[in-house]
């Protein structure tokens, strides 16, 4: 065990430097790797699906794999690639022999497409802000001359409706001195009970609208009140809070008529829009008398 | 799936058998007209079992069979309390429109007229005043309860008596009685108490008449003694008529 003083390092065996040797050699013989290399040795081809456009040869014999060296680096890649696209698109392709991607399949109709499990969270969250944002326009802010007036009836959702309703029990119960938490109990309890006996009263009427439709048309037309409430919560003064709230609520009641009145038998429209409109007007009244 | 495993029966020549009589539809279909039952609704969607039908929107729809000119002229009618024929009118298609809404618009009028008076009040003494979120608690389970539990018990005893009534009519009875107090509340803002006592008179005496009136007629139409029951439920309402006066318009400065 004598040290070479110029370097630091043990004298070899002279069997290990043979071995040093042909590793060095393997590695100098590969093309420079654009990825990292497993740390493992890459496995011999499987009987892998192919789905790039390019089939891949059919599974080559153990032996010969390892006198290609070249063979196994794209198998990795590829092999890599198969997790993130859905199932589906795997069985689709054994019986065909390609499928150009997986968009084929989103394009039947059946809601998002599959592979919104893997897609980053943040388009998910951009998806549904901008279907939110899409109804609250078309229900909130009509316009005669659009072109698709029952766009906002296909495409209803339950995060818009939701938000708010808690941002009224919310801004309500900011604006209340005493009790805040009995108020927004109150507030969140009148507005959810009612969206859903406000649908019951047009079902038995004999109307036709869909239950979770109709929630959501509802809980969209909130937004004016939502937005008279932050006015009222900001500035607490008792004649502007009374003007802010008629406003608001001939805007919500206004926004509300062409659904409500639609779905029911025109005898008995006002019928179906008289709770609507008392609904609103107690939510008016909540948002003056909380201070 | 399964079904291709079975193949229908009528096309099935099985020997010894007769066939069923059946019509196109595949299954034999008895119509009987079904006017003994108040409570028809389709026999289509009466799938599940019996209790399950209690929650099903289609076991409600017949009581909300009304259009806005019904509820109108209803509405009208209970104003008049000594026409005495309102149970004869809505005897055949008693609805639960009228009651539930009405009820429903009373507790909101209620706590925004108490609410308003108490707040007028406070501020003629410029005192402080805080909005009480008890007001719509409490109006809600005291007309929700009234409507609801009077009229059962009421349904009992004149079962008891052996002079029945159909338990939604006496809802629908009772819910419209309680019109009157809408526009009694609105007239009670006025800020002096005799003018208070006398609407809350007024109003309590005018439904209570209504009820009882109503209840005579159809009492004495099954020709049993009246009396008692009619007056009892008469006080019960003038009772209802001055627990809402003390409660909402009694301040406390």
């Amino acid at each position: 065990m004598s040290r070479n003083p110029d370097s630091d390092t043990i004298p070899l065996h002279s069997t290990s430097q043979s071995d040093i040797d042909e590793i060095e050699n393997l590695i100098n013989s590969q093309p420079y790797p654009s990825s990292v290399l497993p740390a493992r040795p890459p496995s011999p081809p499987r009987a892998s699906i192919p789905i790039s456009s390019s089939p891949l040869p059919p599974p080559a014999p153990p032996l010969s794999s390892s006198s290609n060296s070249t063979k196994p680096i794209p198998v990795p890649p590829a092999a890599a690639k198969l997790p993130p696209l859905p199932p589906s698109s795997n069985t689709r392709s054994n019986g065909t022999s390609n499928v150009g991607g997986s968009s084929s399949i989103a394009a039947a109709g059946f809601g998002p497409a599959p592979n919104t499990l893997t897609e980053p969270v943040w388009d998910t969250v951009k998806r549904d802000l901008s279907r939110i944002v899409s109804n609250l326009k078309l229900v909130v802010f009509p316009n005669p001359y659009r072109e698709d007036p029952g766009k906002a009836l296909r495409d209803w959702d339950l995060w818009g409706p939701f938000f708010f309703i808690v941002f009224l029990g919310l801004t309500l119960s900011w604006s209340a001195s005493v009790k805040k938490s009995e108020v927004f109990a109150v507030a969140f309890a009148l507005l959810a009970a009612g969206a859903v006996i406000l649908t019951l009263n047009v079902l038995l009427l004999g109307g036709h609208i869909i239950f979770f439709q109709s929630l959501s048309l509802l809980g969209y037309c909130l937004f004016p009140l939502d937005v008279g409430a932050l006015i009222c919560m900001l500035k607490d003064n008792v004649i502007l809070k009374v003007v802010v709230v008629c406003v608001t609520l001939a805007w919500s009641s206004w926004a509300a008529y062409p659904f409500m009145s639609t779905a029911v038998n025109p005898r008995r429209k006002a019928l179906a829009l008289y709770p609507v409109f008392l609904m609103y007007v107690s939510v008016g009244f909540l948002i003056i008398a909380i201070d | 799936m399964m079904s291709s495993n079975y193949t229908p029966i009528d096309s099935q020549n099985v020997t010894g058998s007769v066939p069923a009589a059946a019509d196109s539809s595949g299954h034999v279909t008895v119509k009987f007209a079904d006017t003994f039952s108040k409570t028809a609704s389709g026999s289509d969607d009466d799938q599940q079992g019996g209790w399950f039908r209690t929650f099903s929107i289609a076991a409600y729809k017949p009581y909300f069979d009304v259009d806005t000119s019904d509820v109108v002229e209803r509405i009208i009618d209970s104003l008049f309390p000594f026409r005495g024929s309102f149970n004869e009118k809505t005897a055949d298609r008693p609805d639960l429109y009228g009651p539930f809404w009405i009820c429903t618009s009373l507790i909101f009028v209620a706590a925004s007229i108490g609410t308003f008076v108490t707040y007028l009040s406070h501020k003629l003494q410029k005192k402080e005043w805080d909005y009480d979120i008890n007001l719509v608690t409490w109006s809600a389970g005291l007309f929700y309860g009234y409507v609801t539990i009077v009229p059962v018990g009421l349904y009992l005893i004149l079962k008891y008596f052996s002079a029945p009534s159909g338990l939604v009519q006496l809802f629908c009875l009772y819910g419209y009685s309680l019109f009157v107090f809408i526009p009694a509340l609105c007239l009670s803002v006025i800020p002096s108490q005799i003018v208070r006592w006398v609407i809350a008179g007024v109003a309590g005496f005018m439904s209570a008449t209504f009820v009882a009136l109503n209840l005579r007629n159809h009492i004495k139409s099954a020709g049993e003694r009246w009396f008692l029951i009619v007056v009892g439920i008469f006080l019960l309402q003038l009772a209802l008529a001055l627990v809402l006066k003390l409660y909402l318009f009694t301040v406390t400065v």
